[in-house]
């Protein structure tokens, strides 16, 4: 195992180099000047020639890439153009509030989405099983900032239950908690209709074969039969689409971010594109680069521990 | 693992994993930002739409920048509030202008301490602060503002004498009392290094407490303020974004004072029973550049019958919910040099003879924008008045940035766009001398060049807006750009919110602020 994990991190070495470079690529050819972006307003040569030279905008795009390299090599992620902060310590501000929203979200998915589509495999074609699939298509379809939208009309304003925007106090859980409420449950409903349609499929199919007859055939009640053999053979798929979706949500909380006027990564990497902030692009792109392939090796060590017959050499 | 598994407590199974994911959740959090210390006076809670990014005036950007950067710093004078034009004494405490209007000289304040225990002020502060702006390798986007500065020179350490390469009567409102002419602390700035954009030090009512990222702003009052730092104890600048959330903000308590862009929301803010509002003229200007470089918008006469094409009241009325006012140059009301004489009304009629006489049939034009503010939805109207008098118009919308690099490239024949300037020169200067082809002067007009060259270095207030008029009746005859709407925004506030102004820049007075027990 440990042999496996080790070539695996080897690999994603290239990986994420790759996806760097073809980013810094992307990045510089987007059309849109920075410098201009700055200045707005306070247009004028003498201006231009400062702040382009400032940002290092007078080189070529070689000498930029390979100081870029080399920066990245060392941990350093170069300076924010427009807050002139390490970019890694804007990251780093505000990386904690999408982890929070992200993991948030996921167990919500995870919460509601598995039960949901076992409950619809365990009665199929029957009630149970039309009202757990409508209810994950409706989930599927329903876009994530009318539904905060929603729930900020109905829990912050007429019932004045929770806060419709903000983070809450670092010092004090319940704020965070609070806070996070609202804008994880829209975020996993999302997930959890697809958590939900995968569990179903899987577990079907894991009912269907020959040892769920068996131990139902030993007088196993329902319940057991569901939850110690077909659950966890229904895992495997199950456990890749979570991995797919905790990539989504760390990449994709943006929208929800912007609705519930959360900090996060994502408002900051639509400011840096908007912006054309290019070394705060990059790095954000970096880490999440990274953090997916972490995400997909962990998915794949998992399906070890959920399936003994999956051995890694 | 054996189907039949060993016994486990369920109970521990569901509690335990939930506990670590609690702590787990909150200690994503836990990212070191200091415990906030318990109030002691009034507090207000300000909305404002994002993020400081930089806290230096050598690099301010945003509105919220500039709004937390002004009761941090101080300059040498001062807007007074509600005015784009007026000034008075702030580090300086009086100033003369030589009869050439080359040098000034100004009698600083004495006993001005820093914060956080950086020393007292003193001119070698001001001399820093401005060659500093005007030095290359610090990259700021003000370098351009004070390219007419020859040198500046201290005499002693409480008088300071700035001497321009030509008369500059726009020097003191559109520089020194705006975003360029905040002082810094010498010391402060090469200590703190990069760590300073994060971390100011100025001379103004306010100290910078501290920042949590993406959240809030935390000012506290600064106990060796010189002037009146008014009641508030604490002033906290909450990010929240959208215009509705904003709203809600205000109804449930979250902020107490906003400022409020949307006219959609501005209407139902004005409307809520339980919060107060005031109105105010902001110092935007909606306008529209025509290509003069480019048939057949070349010919006066076609850009004439633009202008009586659009129907700058029913923009005004229904695309700003009546929240904005037909506009009749580029220049906003509340700049010095703006004339209120209009030549054109809404007269389709007029703008088709015009076009026949013209000889243009069937013209279409593509108009860029950027898909910001009210644009967008402007440009819809602006295709139906244009469709109305036989021009067809493409609308093409970009993202800000991409408009910005796409209107530079000429390819344009129109570009909607707002612009917000608090001085004739600052409007005419960048956007209609021929010096400043392809961009910022997108119309390429080049006309007026004497005309504004003249302005720009008349000492004589009634000689200099004598020639803004001459320039603004030029300009109605020769249209190089379409003057749309004056917006206004809304400043909204919850009750116990007492004396709260806000000033066209989007400038708080707090030291005339108080907050009703």
């Amino acid at each position: 195992m440990s042999v496996y994990v080790l070539r695996r991190l080897l690999t994603a070495v290239p990986t994420v180099l790759g996806a760097a470079t073809i980013i810094f690529l992307i990045i510089h050819l987007i059309p849109g000047d920075p410098v201009l972006v700055i200045l707005q307003e306070h247009f004028s040569r003498e201006s231009y020639d400062a702040v382009k030279g400032r940002l290092g905008l007078d080189r070529p795009l070689y000498a930029r890439y390979l100081a870029f390299l080399g920066n990245a090599a060392r941990g350093n992620l170069g300076q924010s153009f427009r807050t002139k902060r390490p970019v890694a310590e804007n990251i780093a501000d505000m990386f904690p509030f999408t982890a929070q929203l992200a993991v948030a979200g996921f167990l919500v998915s995870l919460a509601i989405g598995l039960p949901m589509g076992a409950v619809a495999a365990l009665h199929r074609g029957r009630l149970a099983d039309v009202a757990a699939m409508g209810g994950a298509l409706l989930g599927v379809c329903t876009p994530s900032f009318w539904l905060g939208v929603l729930l900020i009309l109905l829990f912050s304003v007429h019932l004045a239950w929770l806060p419709a925007s903000g983070a809450g106090e670092f010092n004090d859980p319940a704020s965070l908690l609070r806070h996070l409420i609202l804008p994880a449950v829209t975020v996993g409903l999302q997930g959890a209709a697809l958590q939900a349609r995968i569990t179903r499929s899987a577990v079907l199919e894991a009912l269907g074969q020959d040892y769920v007859r068996t131990a139902r055939a030993k007088g196993l009640s329902p319940g057991v039969v569901l939850r110690r053999h077909a659950l966890r053979n229904a895992l495997i798929p199950v456990v890749t689409v979570a991995g797919m979706d905790m990539a989504r949500l760390l990449g994709g909380t943006t929208v929800v971010e912007i609705v519930f006027s959360r900090p996060g990564i994502g408002k900051i990497l639509v400011d840096a594109i908007t912006t054309r902030d290019y070394p705060q692009i990059q790095g954000i792109l970096m880490v999440y680069i990274t953090l997916i392939v972490a995400i997909n090796i962990v998915v794949d060590l998992l399906y070890a521990a959920v399936d003994p017959r999956v051995t890694y050499a | 693992m054996s189907p039949c598994g060993p016994a486990r407590n369920p109970a521990s199974r569901r509690i335990v994993p939930f506990v670590v994911m609690l702590a787990l959740l909150a200690g994503l959090g836990a990212a070191g930002a200091r415990a906030a210390a318990a109030p002691a006076g009034q507090e207000l809670m300000i909305r404002v739409v994002r993020d400081v990014l930089n806290m230096d005036p050598a690099h301010i950007t945003t509105t919220e920048d500039h709004s937390l950067a002004f009761v941090v710093y101080s300059g040498l004078v001062k807007l007074k509030t509600g005015s784009i034009s007026e000034i008075e004494p702030d580090l300086a405490i009086r100033w003369e202008i030589s009869p050439d209007g080359r040098v000034y000289t100004f009698q600083l304040r004495r006993g001005v301490k820093w914060q956080k225990g950086y020393g007292t002020f003193t001119a070698a502060d001001v001399k820093y602060s401005i060659e500093r702006i005007m030095d290359r390798r610090t990259g700021s986007r003000f370098r351009g503002d004070y390219a007419l500065v020859d040198r500046v020179e201290t005499d002693g350490d409480y008088a300071v004498r700035i001497h321009l390469r030509q008369p500059f009567p726009a020097f003191l409102t559109s520089v020194l009392a705006y975003r360029p002419g905040l002082i810094v602390n010498q010391r402060a700035v090469t200590e703190k290094g990069e760590a300073y954009v994060s971390d100011p030090i100025g001379t103004g009512p306010f100290v910078f407490e501290r920042r949590v990222p993406g959240q809030r702003m935390v000012l506290a009052r600064n106990p060796d303020y010189y002037g009146n730092a008014g009641r508030l104890a604490r002033v906290t600048f909450k990010i929240i974004m959208p215009d509705p959330l904003a709203e809600i903000a205000l109804r449930t308590g979250e902020a107490q004072l906003a400022y409020i862009d949307d006219p959609e929301i501005q209407r139902r803010v004005m409307r809520q029973q339980n919060l107060r509002h005031e109105i105010i003229d902001s110092i935007r200007t909606y306008m529209i550049y025509v290509h003069l470089g480019k048939k057949p918008w070349s010919d006066v006469r076609v850009r004439q019958a633009l202008m009586y094409a659009l129907d700058r009241q029913a923009i005004a009325t229904h695309v700003m919910r009546g929240m904005a006012k037909p506009a009749n140059s580029i220049l906003n009301p509340n700049v010095f040099g703006y004339s209120a004489e209009d030549a054109y009304r809404h007269d389709p009629q007029r703008a088709r003879a015009l076009l026949a006489e013209a000889g243009v049939r069937g013209a279409r034009a593509e108009l860029y924008t950027a898909n910001i503010i009210k644009l967008p939805d402007m440009a819809a109207v602006i295709k139906e008045n244009f469709k109305a008098v036989g021009v067809e118009m493409g609308i093409n919308i970009f993202e800000f940035a991409l408009w910005m690099q796409q209107t530079r490239g000429e390819r344009h024949d129109l570009s909607l766009t707002a612009n917000a300037r608090i001085d004739a020169d600052q409007y005419y200067f960048p956007l209609l001398h021929s010096s400043a082809r392809p961009y910022p002067n997108a119309s390429h007009y080049m006309a007026i060049d004497r005309e504004i060259e003249a302005a720009r270095v008349a000492v004589n207030p009634a000689a200099r807006r004598d020639l803004y008029a001459r320039i603004h009746r030029k300009l109605l005859e020769d249209v190089p750009m379409l003057p749309v709407v004056y917006p206004r925004f809304v400043m909204a506030m919850r009750p116990e919110v007492q004396g709260a102004k806000m000033g066209p820049t989007i400038t708080y007075n707090l030291a005339d602020i108080s907050i009703k027990q």
